[in-house]
């Protein structure tokens, strides 16, 4: 009988120190075809604007990651639901004096629409993704993904178009028509791979102590799962056995991340599911993640990186917590906590009332006074309802 | 067969708006405690969608802003790559609602469709 070394071989990888070689990787580097096509006049290239940073993905391929000049694709459903995590995002920029757009030029990706209803192709999503991406060409700046789902959908995008020629001529013809090029950018970027690359420079402007915190983190599907070897793995994070997106964010924060074994579960949202099949998506977030979480952690907050994700996990805990489950974990983005540890505003820059689950206890740990916050917050909502003011101003979110 | 209520809402929003797919999620429940097991009452949240200090979000509707042009540019891409004929299969009349918003705005816009 043969034997095969298999413990030997899994050991191996998971032993610290453990080294990634991009030449020994299964799957092909996109930039090589990439660049192969912009040669042959196929398509137009966006590069990553300099200064930037480069971080390890899957395989040990280096991802270019902008510092600034980013334009800002945002996600349907934090502005509906969690308005404070995009808000977040802009807010660190502006404190680090990063140049940045949020541009009024950009859709929906409509994966949405794509993967809960099929009522749409792939020259329509291909074509709708090069229309964001040329409308950021256009403006010099480059994108930079909010959403996992667009985030995810865009890099299957990516890969259907450098693979068929006849869905980019499709593609090309209809950007003709709306002037307009044939663009992919050199990297395409989620929000939280900044996050991660300057995680440094967000801990040398941090004025809120969390070394108290213990947290879980959640990886959105959409960021790890499609096209996974384009993720942010890191020795130093899981043995690069698992992304380091998030969970190097909060350590370089001094927080306390512990493990849990539904780590690599959905959130429950699956797409598709929290729109057609949502009891299950209630049920699923619950008892697949929070009440685990809950059981073998016990964390102050659960921390992850998708619109979808922060929702679900959220807003899932009151229904539970009526049948008597054991829930009540508060939920954020890393944008959020990011913000929150350099000093931003729980409520005009988190806008965390927009959240469900009962995050004072965690405020409490942090030794930050909700009370007088809320209290800040409140007088502002005054001013706009007496028509003092219309909005509140970034010189408002700071005061 | 049951066809997921999903399929006719997704699309009139998007199509509509061009940035929002889900509606409003709060609703008034018992509570009222920010951040607290439990949603604001919802005559507040008008109020809150102007309480943000983000550049296209300071409006009274839960999408960014969007620009008439960019717009009428999906709804181009949408028609010509027969989005609306696939809609058509699963739901006729907002097939035929949708078209008639779209044709409107094409032409208006300037753009010819084959």
């Amino acid at each position: 009988m043969s034997y095969v070394p298999v413990e030997e071989i899994i050991k191996s990888q998971k032993t610290p120190g453990f080294k990634t070689t991009p030449e020994e990787a299964p799957t092909e580097d996109f930039h090589d075809i990439l660049f192969q096509l912009e040669k042959e006049g196929e398509l137009i290239v966006q590069r990553v604007p300099e200064p930037y940073l480069e971080v390890p993905t899957k395989y040990g391929r280096k991802k270019k990651i902008p510092l600034q000049k980013t334009w800002h694709h945002k996600s349907c459903g934090q502005c509906g639901h969690i308005p404070g995590y995009s808000t977040s995002i802009f807010w660190i920029n502006r404190k680090l004096g990063f140049d940045y757009i949020d541009p009024r030029d950009q859709t929906s990706c409509t994966a949405w629409n794509y993967y809960a209803s099929a009522t749409s192709n792939a020259p329509a999503q291909a074509a709708v993704a090069i229309r964001n991406f040329s409308s950021a060409y256009e403006t010099g700046y480059f994108p930079i993904i909010h959403c996992g789902t667009s985030f995810g959908h865009y890099k299957e995008v990516r890969h259907e178009l450098l693979h068929h020629h006849e869905l980019r001529r499709q593609v090309r013809d209809i950007m003709e028509r709306l002037g307009k090029k044939l663009v992919l950018p050199e990297e395409i970027v989620h929000y939280s791979e900044w996050v991660y690359a300057i995680r440094d420079r967000i801990a040398e402007h941090q004025v809120i102590d969390m070394s108290n915190i213990t947290a879980t983190v959640h990886p959105a599907c959409h960021y790890h799962k499609l096209v996974e070897e384009d993720a942010v793995y890191d020795p130093e994070i899981y043995g690069a056995q698992r992304t380091a997106i998030v969970t190097g964010t909060l350590k370089a924060l001094g927080i306390n991340v512990k493990d849990y074994s539904t780590w690599f579960d959905c959130c429950g949202f699956g797409f598709r599911h929290i729109l057609v099949s949502r009891d299950f998506s209630r049920s699923f977030a619950v008892q697949r993640k929070i009440e685990v979480m809950k059981e073998e952690v016990n964390p102050d907050v659960t921390v992850t990186h998708d619109t979808g994700c922060v929702t679900t996990l959220d807003q899932s805990q009151f229904a539970a917590r009526a049948h008597g489950r054991k829930v009540g974990i508060p939920v954020m983005s890393d944008s959020q906590i990011a913000a929150l540890a350099m000093g931003a505003h729980p409520y005009k820059v988190l806008q965390l009332h927009w959240h469900n689950t009962d995050n004072k206890p965690f405020f409490e740990k942090l030794g930050i006074d909700w009370k007088k916050k809320w209290q800040e917050f409140e007088e502002a909502v005054e001013k706009i309802k007496s028509g003092e003011k219309e909005y509140l101003t970034w010189e408002d979110a700071d005061a | 067969m049951r066809r997921p209520i999903a399929q006719s809402r997704i699309v009139r929003k998007i199509l509509l708006t061009g940035a929002r797919i889900t509606s409003e999620m709060l609703e008034e429940k018992a509570g009222g405690i920010p951040g607290g097991w439990g949603k604001p009452p919802t005559a507040r949240q008008e109020l809150w969608h102007q309480a943000l200090p983000a550049e296209t979000r300071s409006a009274a509707e839960p999408i960014w802003q969007i620009d008439p042009a960019t717009l009428k540019e999906m709804f181009f891409i949408w028609k010509i790559t027969g989005v609306l004929d696939q809609l058509a299969l699963v739901d006729p009349i907002l097939a035929d609602v949708c078209n008639q918003i779209l044709e409107e705005q094409l032409e208006e816009a300037g753009f010819k469709v084959d």
